[in-house]
């Protein structure tokens, strides 16, 4: 028997197929071919199985909007956490900080009435008694400047009484000091003295930019102000905000781009939706006018078979 | 000239997220194609396919070049079906054709004639759908990777995880089945192709080029 007339297995007939024959093989192409053109019945399960992918290479996966990307988050470690802040929610952070300090290490006491403002610093000397501490110290000392001034309303101390501020004074300034054994120097500040103050004009020009900045981040204008102190004309200042604009410009484009392509997406998978139905409005009315057609025959049928009367 | 994949898989190795992108772009369409048709589920293969990509970029450090990208695609992509087919607990469905209205092809018909009869026969397309669900998930998935995404049979035995005499068999088994099912159906003509030298299909449908 010649080895062309018994049947490959199944795996030759598959390698025959596909034409992918493995090195070493019993079965090569050229003795499969063989072989079918001896066996009918080989040869039309090959056939069969050829029709049968040409039937397959008609299935296509539907159309889907994929368009995946990845983006990647930078690390929760090497994120920067202050680009997220605008420059006056850093200087009010970074204002509220020295502020803070600066009353820890003073231990300012601040009170605000209709007398004016009291600002008050030192360590733990009670309010009530700390004017007269002050005064009577104060003069123990000698100090030329250690005169003290208060109103009956910031030490209610009878004898004070007498003292007087004038009515223009918005507050009064006790500094007292207990280091080195020393109670106290208190010093009262009146209001042309505390208007000549360089940090009160410092703080003026805090609040003023404070509220210029808020104001405007309201009105959502967005619009990112240069820190206090900074020139515009800072040729490092000037390229961030370049870099910033591009990054923008760059993700503009890619978003609307990214619009574009969906909005033609929607538009083909809407077309094609229209096309569907249209195609079985068009199968349906064949149908009817195909039965029209049967009822009409039938009819005329019917009519010739009547026997004549 | 466009990158190879291997260059962009080193690319992203190193942080860039744009040539990992380009390879979602290049492998996106095969992957998802490959997905529907394993479970053949519109929905379920985009989701399927999008986590293919979180995957294998989640991974891209554990790719050592070993085998191909696309293979390795493949692997992630398959493994996720299996696993969605074992949650599901069920054969794919048929999905009627978009814009199909199956209520009103219902009323339009008699009683003789199925939904699901009535669909298959407006559409080749969902009787080969319909004739792939009897397969089991293995004749299935080679025959998937086999016709539609062009591996070889090696290729098909690694991502399988089987002999390779195995996959032919289970190629076998399932063009059996098939043909079985689209002459009952009245689609593959086995009188049409005469010669076997007429057999050769065309080129794999959705590998990239």
């Amino acid at each position: 028997m010649r080895p062309d007339s018994i049947c490959p297995d199944s795996e030759a007939l598959i390698s025959y197929l596909y034409d992918e024959f493995e090195e070493g093989a019993v079965h090569d192409r050229r003795s499969v071919a063989r072989h079918l053109d001896a066996c009918d019945r080989c040869a039309a399960e090959i056939a069969a199985f050829g029709s049968v992918r040409e039937t397959l290479a008609t299935w296509k996966a539907p159309d889907a909007m994929l368009g995946f990307r990845v983006v990647q988050e930078p690390p929760a470690g090497a994120r920067r956490w202050w680009p997220s802040w605008s420059p006056a929610f850093q200087m009010a952070a970074a204002a509220t900080l020295v502020a803070g300090a600066a009353l820890g290490l003073a231990r300012i006491d601040i009170q605000y009435d209709a007398s004016g403002l009291r600002v008050r610093t030192g360590w733990g000397q009670p309010e009530a008694t700390s004017a007269a501490v002050g005064n009577a110290t104060g003069a123990a000392l000698g100090t030329p400047d250690a005169t003290v001034q208060a109103t009956s309303v910031v030490t209610p101390d009878p004898t004070l009484a007498g003292t007087t501020l004038p009515r223009d004074a918005s507050s009064v300034v006790n500094v007292r000091s207990r280091a080195a054994g020393a109670t106290l120097v208190s010093q009262p500040v009146t209001s042309a003295a505390t208007a000549q103050a360089p940090w009160r004009t410092d703080l003026a020009l805090l609040e003023r930019q404070l509220r210029t900045e808020l104001a405007s981040l309201r009105q959502g204008q967005g619009a990112v102000a240069a820190p206090a102190g900074s020139d515009s004309s800072n040729p490092v200042w000037l390229r961030q905000v370049q870099q910033l604009i591009d990054q923008s410009e760059v993700r503009q484009q890619q978003n609307l781009a990214l619009r574009m392509a969906e909005v033609s997406r929607d538009f083909d998978v809407q077309r094609r939706s229209d096309l569907v139905l249209i195609e079985q409005s068009f199968d349906r009315l064949a149908g009817q006018d195909a039965q029209q057609q049967r009822m009409l025959m039938n009819a005329i049928r019917v009519n010739q078979q009547q026997p004549p009367r | 000239m466009a990158s190879t994949d291997e260059e962009l898989v080193a690319r992203s190795i190193g942080g860039d997220t744009d040539s990992f992108n380009q390879l979602v772009v290049r492998w996106e369409r095969p992957i998802y194609a490959l997905a529907y048709r394993v479970i053949g589920r519109e929905e379920d293969a985009r989701d399927v396919c999008q986590e293919t990509f979180l995957r294998a970029f989640r991974s891209l450090n554990g790719f050592r070049g070993q085998a191909k990208f696309s293979s390795w695609l493949y692997r992630i992509a398959l493994n996720l079906c299996r696993d969605w087919i074992r949650r599901e607990r069920r054969a794919p469905l048929v999905q009627a054709p978009e814009g199909v209205d199956l209520i009103e092809l219902a009323s339009e018909q008699g009683p003789a004639e199925s939904i699901e009869d009535l669909v298959a026969r407006r559409n080749v397309s969902t009787i080969v759908e319909r004739a792939m669900s009897l397969l089991s998930e293995e004749q299935r998935t080679a025959i998937v990777l086999k016709e539609y995404q062009g591996l070889t049979f090696q290729e098909i035995a690694d991502l399988q995880g089987c002999p390779l005499s195995t996959v032919k068999t289970r190629l076998y088994q399932g063009l059996t089945v098939l043909r079985r099912e689209l002459e009952r159906q009245g689609v593959a003509d086995p009188f049409k192709v005469n010669t076997p030298e007429h057999v050769r299909l065309p080129r794999p449908l959705t590998e990239p080029t």
